[in-house]
């Protein structure tokens, strides 16, 4: 009986920590999209043929590199950018480092991909190169996104909220509406 | 029971051949024995639900519902946490005895988690990896073991657990050593050793035997770095330890197909052994510039000795009185492996061949096992790896068609000849 007790215990305590890990990752994001700052992120043209694999949408962005004289990065490193914006309004990065920048600009944690050669610059990656789409909408937003990509008065930019270098993506916007929307009306 | 039982059941009343009590006690005994077999299958089937209720929820993962709020999308993520945790806690206070509920209720919890984590991955568009969603399912969902004594859980497991040493050693960049993995495997070892005590030698026993050696098998190439000759000594003593647990009371009486220590141990051992008769292995051998500080701090090293001092302790327990007709060559296979490779650095050309002679009486010696303790399917093996030896040869030697040939001729007629002069000594015996 004291075993069963005992059992009973445990098996609540199990429960109780699978809710709070799936719990905390919620709290996690809605933390960032609360308290960040929302960052418009220009994306780079892709490859035709795949710009979409399975159910969500494989981001690719035009600002992945910045200049840097360091010449020890290695790939897939931890970094962290400092966020700038253009005159047009989108993110740019404005300085890369080893360190979490002090202050109260913003920053984000990527991973480095590259140094390029015989130039100071250095190639990153974003943590956030993926959207989710309802598989049935996806080949509509895939005609939309390519029909973009051609129309050059078009641009497509994802909508990300940062927050002490974390990153959550809210959507993909083509000319400031949502693809999801796009898709809708196209029906 | 069967009616033909019943009837014969009658007709041997009818000739007085036994009593009608007798026919009574032989009816009910089957009527038992029935009843035990159709719960087992109630068992089966039951398992087999929870497994195709818990791989659609999984397929539903695929799926995004993108004209409902964020709010819903999450509710509707935690049902299956939720349902498979309250149907644990129903088979755990309502159902303790009926094992169909409990394997089928943690099976269910066990993918509903991975479920409820992809979910919300999905809806809230968290960038992931997937070694580290491993490790959080697999943690998540191994007390269920423990905790409702359920074995399916714990086979999955086991499955997670080498896929995720793989993911770290074999496909994520970059490379990493799996350490963690042998900590999640002792976490599981405590519930196999319990049907070792209880004398449980039934299926999950067996499935449980077979993942353990196929797990270690896989997953122990994940922690090879820089000193990828030792590890085939690594794996040429994790074999012999296999086999020398095969070789156990509980195993040793077994068929093969339930001696998995005993059939991937040998296996395993002529496998890297014939791998090792090739010329490549040993010209790197040999024009490796080696650092001794380096070696013996590598996992390389380290986990060959460890091995081979258990494989030391599991020989002399087993030969405590040393008959050299009992004795067989593929057990110290790795020692004379480690003596070969000390050979090989200074003179790989002598390691070569005498690798090849290795396997040519380990060969030898196995077909004498097999007559000695009147086996043909040992005696077959033997026949089998000197036949694999051959074709090995064909391929890397510079020996003309014709003597290639005669080889394959002369160990085909081996084949018939020691098969033809074992069943006529088997006749022999029985007629005498």
């Amino acid at each position: 009986m004291a075993n069963k007790k005992l059992g009973l215990i445990l098996m609540v305590i199990l429960f109780i920590a699978q809710l709070a890990l799936t719990g905390n990752m919620i709290f996690q994001q809605e933390e960032i999209v609360v308290n960040g700052q929302l960052y418009k992120f220009k994306t780079a043209p892709l490859d035709p043929n795949d710009p979409f694999r399975g159910k969500y949408v494989r981001l690719y962005f035009q600002a992945q590199q910045v200049a840097s004289e360091d010449t020890t990065w290695q790939r897939k490193e931890d970094a962290y950018i400092l966020l700038d914006e253009d005159e047009e309004g989108y993110a740019i990065p404005k300085s890369i480092s080893r360190q979490i920048p002090q202050g109260e600009q913003d920053f984000l944690r990527v991973k480095i991909r590259s140094k390029a050669y015989n130039q100071d610059l250095v190639y990153f990656d974003f943590p956030f190169d993926r959207f989710y789409m309802e598989e049935s909408k996806a080949p509509k937003a895939e005609k939309l996104y390519l029909e973009s990509r051609v129309d050059s008065l078009q641009t497509a930019y994802a909508e990300v909220s940062i927050y002490n270098g974390e990153a959550v993506i809210q959507d993909v916007k083509i000319n400031g509406e949502s693809l999801k929307d796009l898709v809708n009306k196209s029906n | 029971m069967s009616r033909r039982l019943k009837r014969e059941l009658t007709t041997l009343v009818e000739e007085k051949v036994i009593s009608p009590e007798v026919a009574n006690d032989i009816a009910g005994f089957y009527e038992k024995k029935n009843q035990g077999s159709s719960s087992k299958i109630i068992t089966i089937f039951g398992v087999f639900g929870a497994l195709l209720i818990s791989l659609g929820i999984i397929l539903i993962i695929a799926h995004n519902w993108d004209n409902i709020s964020k709010l819903s999308k999450t509710i509707m993520a935690f049902i299956p946490l939720v349902i498979g945790q309250l149907s644990c806690l129903y088979a755990y206070l309502k159902k303790p005895d009926n094992a169909a509920w409990k394997e089928g209720s943690a099976g269910f919890l066990f993918f509903a988690v991975a479920a409820t984590i992809s979910l919300i991955s999905q809806i809230y568009n968290i960038p992931g990896n997937f070694s580290v969603f491993l490790l959080s399912w697999m943690l998540l969902t191994v007390p269920l073991v423990y905790i409702m004594n359920v074995s399916l859980v714990g086979l999955f497991y086991l499955i997670g657990i080498t896929v995720y040493a793989c993911e770290k050693g074999y496909w994520e960049y970059p490379l990493d050593q799996p350490f963690t993995y042998w900590l999640l495997l002792i976490i599981i070892l405590p519930h196999y050793w319990k049907y070792f005590k209880m004398k449980n030698f039934g299926n999950f026993f067996h499935f449980y035997s077979w993942s353990i050696v196929l797990s270690l098998t896989i997953s122990l190439g994940a922690f090879s770095q820089s000193h990828e000759e030792i590890m085939f000594v690594t794996y040429l003593l994790m074999m012999g330890v296999f086999y020398q647990i095969g070789q156990l009371d509980n195993f040793k009486e077994r068929s093969l197909i339930a001696n998995p220590f005993a059939l991937i141990g040998s296996l395993g051992t002529i496998f890297i052994l014939l791998m090792l008769s090739f010329n490549w292995y040993w010209e790197d051998l040999s024009n490796r510039l080696w650092e001794v500080s380096l070696l013996i701090t590598s996992f390389e090293f380290i986990s060959s000795l460890a091995l081979a001092i258990t494989l030391i302790y599991l020989l002399l327990k087993r030969h405590r009185h040393f008959v050299l007709s009992r004795f067989y060559l593929l057990e110290a296979a790795a020692f004379c492996i480690i003596l070969l490779i000390i050979i090989g650095l200074f003179n790989a050309s002598i390691s070569i061949v005498l690798a090849n002679i290795l396997v040519l009486l380990v060969g030898i010696n196995t077909i004498a096992k097999g007559a000695h303790v009147d086996s043909l399917v040992i005696l077959n093996y033997g026949l089998s790896i000197i036949a694999a030896l051959t074709v090995c040869r064909f391929f890397d030697t510079n020996i003309s068609f014709v003597v290639r040939g005669i080889l394959f001729v002369l160990v085909g007629a081996g084949f018939f000849a020691a098969n033809y002069w074992f069943l006529k000594q088997r006749n022999k015996t029985i007629e005498s």
